[in-house]
């Protein structure tokens, strides 16, 4: 379980993360992004959610099953929601946003994006989410954070969030255009493409201004 | 037993079936009209299934490319979506095609992990109905059925009844009905589901912790049709209830 009361706000417990928010993923699908089953490039965000299941604040240790090799360590960055949310203007998102939170949405690692695999999503504390809310005062300030990934100690991969397809803002609008989102309820702004993985036994930490998140592979 | 949750004078009670509508649990006893009705349970993870029932599957062959011997269709839904029995949901100006899908939703009782399918059931609190809109304007192939179809506000109604299990001998053998307007456009039996309640459970806990308010919506038979601003939904299931909602347009919504 999370630490669901971050004075002055208390999360929602529900987490919701978008798809494809990386130039770099739909790249790496290339010519196919016009074939069957996909047919086109995604218009709206591609959302999805993490359930409480999945949700756990510190040391995490999430279980692969006997045929998977390894986990994507998405780290990412959580937008905290201090009202309810419906058709926010790109410009009006302070008002809604209380502050960023350092989550890792850690996913078995899947080919196929036509159908929402639950079940690579969905796993027991594969949803990382730091102790700490970073007030934001403002949304440009998303753009100057670095999250850095270590396995076992080890250096492995640095993430920023700048020149995504949907911006933070942007993201808010077209999320909250058709569905409203609640107080204490988190946004992902994304996941980037080439994501670090761990394998079966890793140990991974995630650092970074707004705080940490690590777990153990089992 | 059936219970429901409704608003009534300023605070949320629990009621009872009564023949004059409903009773609350102080005595008071009051007509369907006079409350708000809500969920009548405490809304955990929303899990749905897509493409549950053969007939279902067959309705829809053209635009597919899956068979029904494929791992089941599963979504996450999230809780803002949720309104009561006899509630509005928002038909947006503009969209060609919204249809409700009556569902047979199942109400976890206690936390099940890992769970074999002869002990499955066990874990059921009990059941309610559920109307899962979809709006197929906005299908797209990437993680479909994609939120904006599925996750919209008012697109999850649930009720009126909650029934408990033991009064559910067999959740493989209810009539499902949908009408429009007093029509009926819709029936089937759970009999024809493609994964089982006790299979989708055995499913679901392999990889994920279901834990008590969950809620498994699972599926719709065939009969789905456009409805439209003004149309009055009921999906009934024999033995559970009939849930109403009534669709409105977006200056309802002041849009």
């Amino acid at each position: 379980m999370i630490e669901f009361d971050q004075d002055p706000y208390r999360l929602s417990g529900t987490v919701y993360g978008v798809l494809m928010n990386d130039p770099k993923s739909l790249d790496a699908i290339g010519g196919a992004v016009n074939r069957a089953p996909y047919k086109a490039a995604p218009e709206a965000p591609v959302l999805y959610l993490k359930p409480r299941n999945t949700l756990i604040s510190q040391n995490t240790e999430m279980q692969l099953a006997a045929n998977e090799a390894a986990v994507e360590i998405n780290a990412t960055i959580g937008l905290v929601f201090k009202k309810a949310a419906c058709r926010v203007r790109k410009e009006d998102v302070a008002d809604v946003v209380a502050g960023m939170v350092l989550v890792t949405d850690l996913t078995i690692p899947h080919g196929s994006f036509y159908r929402p695999s639950v079940r690579f999503k969905a796993r027991d504390h594969s949803c990382v989410v730091a102790k700490s809310i970073v007030p934001l005062n403002s949304i440009h300030e998303i753009g100057s954070v670095e999250l850095s990934v270590e396995i076992n100690g080890a250096h492995a991969g640095t993430y920023s969030f700048n020149n995504m397809v949907r911006s933070a803002d942007q993201l808010v609008a077209d999320v909250t255009d058709f569905m409203t989102l609640s107080r204490g309820d988190i946004l992902l702004i994304g996941l980037k493409a080439d994501a670090v993985l761990a394998k079966k036994g890793d140990r991974f930490k995630v650092t970074s201004s707004l705080g940490t998140v690590n777990g153990v592979i089992a | 037993m059936k219970r429901a949750r409704v608003a009534y004078g300023g605070a949320v009670h629990d009621a009872f079936p009564h023949q004059q509508g409903l009773q609350l649990a102080d005595g008071r006893i009051l007509g369907e009209a006079d409350v708000v009705w809500l969920s009548p349970f405490e809304v955990g993870t929303i899990i749905a299934l897509g493409l549950n029932y053969a007939d279902h599957v067959k309705e829809l062959s053209k635009e597919l490319t899956v068979t029904s011997k494929d791992e089941p269709l599963v979504f996450i839904k999230g809780p803002g979506s949720v309104v009561g029995h006899n509630g509005q949901t928002r038909r947006p100006n503009g969209v060609a095609f919204m249809h409700y899908e009556c569902e047979l939703a199942v109400v976890i009782g206690k936390t099940a992990k890992s769970v074999k399918l002869q002990d499955a059931l066990q874990h059921v609190a009990g059941y309610t109905v559920c109307n899962d809109y979809a709006i197929r304007d906005y299908l797209e192939n990437w993680y479909r059925p994609n939120l904006r179809v599925k996750n919209r506000d008012g697109g999850t109604v649930l009720g009126p009844w909650f029934v408990d299990a033991e009064d559910v001998p067999d959740p493989q053998a209810l009539e499902l009905r949908t009408s429009v307007n007093g029509v009926v456009t819709q029936s089937g039996t759970t009999a024809n589901m493609i994964n089982s309640v006790a299979a989708l459970i055995e499913y679901l806990s392999s990889f994920m912790t279901l834990s008590a308010g969950d809620v498994i919506l699972t599926g719709t038979p065939d009969g789905v049709v456009n409805v439209n601003e003004g149309d009055v939904v009921e999906c009934e299931i024999e033995g559970i209830g009939k849930l109403r909602n009534t669709l409105v347009g977006d200056p309802t919504f002041q849009r």
